[in-house]
Formats: C-alpha cells, structure tokens, sequence
C-alpha cells in the first residue's frame, strides 16, 4: 500500500478511537461498546501509524530475501 | 479510555526496562537505560519491513494485531474490575497468539519457538488453581468484588499466600530472560518471534508492555487490594523487581522441568484448596 493509504487508516482509527472515548465519556453509548471499538481499532491504528512513518516516498534497496 | 490505554502502554515498556536493567545491576553489568525499551519500540517502527516468502502473509500480519487487541481487551477487563474469566479467556488467547506468531513466518526457529509454545502450556495450569482458589475463599469471580472483600477482610497475600503464589508463578513465566522463557530462548534466536522485525515486532512490543501492565496490576488488585493510582504503580514495581530478582537468579529451565515445576506448584495448590474447602 502507498504511504497515503497508511495515513488515511491512521487518522479514520485516531476519529473511530477518539469518538468511542468521548461518546462514552458524554454516556451517549454503553461502555462496552467503547471498549469494543477500541479492542478493534487500537491495533489496526498502531499499526498502520508505524507502517506510514515507516514507508518511504523513494525506490528502496531490494532486500536480500534468501536463496 | 484511549487515554488510558496509550500510557499503559509507555508504562508497560518502561516497566520492562526496570526489569533489564535490575536483571543487569544483579548480574554486575551496568545494563540498558530504564527506558531502553520504548526507544526499542520505536527503532523497530522505523526499520525497513516487509514480509518474508516463507510466511502465511496473513497470519504473519493479523496475529501482530490480535495480540494487541487481546491486550488491549484484558487492560479494560482488569482496569473495569471485571470478569477473572474473561482475564483466564484472555490467557488462552495469548497462547495461541504465541504458537501462531511462531508457525506464521515459516522459519524453522519460529517453529521451535511455537512447539515450546504449545509444551508450555502448563505455564497456564497454575492459573486455574489462582481462579479455583480466589473463588473458594471470596466467593465471586469479579476483580471489583475481590477487592472489596479485601477492603473488608485484608489482603489476599497473606490470607491466601498459596494461591498468591500461583499466580506470580504464572507471571514469572510471562517474563522475559525468566526460567520459563522457553518459548523465546536464545538457542533457538529469538524463538516464536525471530522472523517478525520492522513494524511488526514494533506491534508486538506494545502487545508485550499492555500485557506486562495487565498482569502486574491483576496481581496487585488480587492480592493487595485497589490502592490510589500511586501506590498501585509503586505496588506494580514491587512486584516487579522481585520477579527481576527470580529471572536475575535462576537460570532457564529445559522444557520439560518448566513443566514439572509448574504442574508440581499447580499440584501444592490444589492441596491447599481441598484442604481450605474441607477446613
């Protein structure tokens, strides 16, 4: 994927993550299904925040991938 | 709650850098920075990663995934004083987590890592002994309504010592460079997590550090009690550097006495529970 894909699901899980906080937080949804939201996109956002800063704009070295 | 979540996470890392470096100052060595491990964590998102021809791509990918969420999952459950169940289903997944990171990549020590995995199941067995136990003397399984029989009757370290005991055994053997670090030892590279680099064991060490949090905090909420924010960390790192002091200490076992001891503890315990309930 594009370094702009990693970005787009970074920031739809940091909203889905912030909205899941703040609704519980109001008491406009059940705290389970807060923490289910978060059990679910916590990861997902982790990691694609890693992926994107990891990606390179620019052609890499190929890797030596074995014989 | 995210808000949470996120510093549990730089604790937890924190916390295995406090375990690295009072490991190294028992050893005589002067051992890492304490906080070693989230510049790790943060190294490893910055390295080049891909994923290897021999790995099952999916799973390789997923089960990084999985293992933050089941920890990040037991976090709410501990945190929420729910369920020691749902903590015990927490457990089982974990294992799986560990025998999957290890057949996922393809990589012979993987593998290894992954078979011990499975062996070192009995790393679990103590725990049914802590939840049979815990149950028997506060009759309810809900972390908050432990705590408050605590509240009332004192603590359960030294009511239930035993039981205690069962469940720093289990602990112990979630630690890393412990007697119980089979799954992860050097023979065999870094075992189950050899071929997961880059991002990957980015995810993994933050799956680690909620998982350390998570348990260290189970510990202290079962056996001591709730306490102020402060005093449960302080309490955290107590237990802690004891378990620094055993992995400091005691060389790691081969596979097969890891689950003698372990299955010989969960026997004790047993005793003590017939015991109590006939008492």
């Amino acid at each position: 994927m594009h370094k702009e894909s990693y970005l787009a699901i970074t920031i739809i899980s940091a909203i889905i993550l912030a909205l899941a906080s703040y609704g519980a937080f109001l008491g406009v949804e059940p705290p389970w299904l807060a923490v289910v939201a978060i059990v679910l996109t916590f990861p997902v956002g982790t990691l694609a925040l890693f992926l994107w800063w990891n990606a390179s704009d620019k052609e890499g070295d190929i890797p030596f991938t074995g014989y | 709650m995210i808000g949470l979540i996120i510093p549990a996470v730089f604790v937890g890392l924190l916390f295995h850098g406090i375990h690295r470096k009072v490991i190294a100052r028992i050893q005589g060595r002067p051992g890492p920075p304490i906080w070693q491990e989230i510049l790790h964590a943060f190294k490893f998102s910055f390295k080049q990663t891909w994923i290897p021809k021999t790995a099952s791509m999916p799973m390789y990918v997923f089960i990084v995934a999985v293992s933050i969420a089941i920890w990040s999952g037991a976090f709410y459950i501990v945190m929420s004083g729910g369920s020691l169940l749902l903590l015990f289903a927490v457990f089982m997944l974990h294992k799986i987590t560990e025998h999957g990171l290890g057949l996922s990549s393809g990589s012979p020590y993987g593998k290894f890592g992954a078979i011990r995995s499975v062996m070192s199941a009995a790393s679990e067995i103590p725990l049914f002994a802590t939840i049979a136990g815990i149950y028997i003397v506060t009759g309810s399984l809900m972390i908050s309504d432990i705590t408050a029989y605590q509240a009332i009757h004192g603590p359960l370290l030294i009511g239930a010592f035993p039981i205690a005991l069962a469940l720093y055994l289990v602990i112990l053997s979630k630690m890393h460079y412990g007697p119980f670090s089979i799954i992860e030892a050097k023979e065999i590279v870094s075992g189950n997590r050899t071929e997961h680099f880059g991002v990957w064991r980015a995810g993994l060490e933050v799956a680690y550090a909620l998982k350390t949090f998570v348990l260290l905090a189970a510990f202290v909420l079962l056996f001591v009690g709730a306490l102020p924010w402060y005093l449960m960390l302080l309490a955290m790192i107590v237990v802690l550097v004891s378990l620094s002091f055993v992995c400091a200490f005691t060389p790691m076992l081969s596979p097969f006495d890891a689950v003698a001891l372990q299955t010989v503890v969960t026997g004790g315990v047993a005793v003590y529970i017939v015991a109590m309930g006939v008492i």
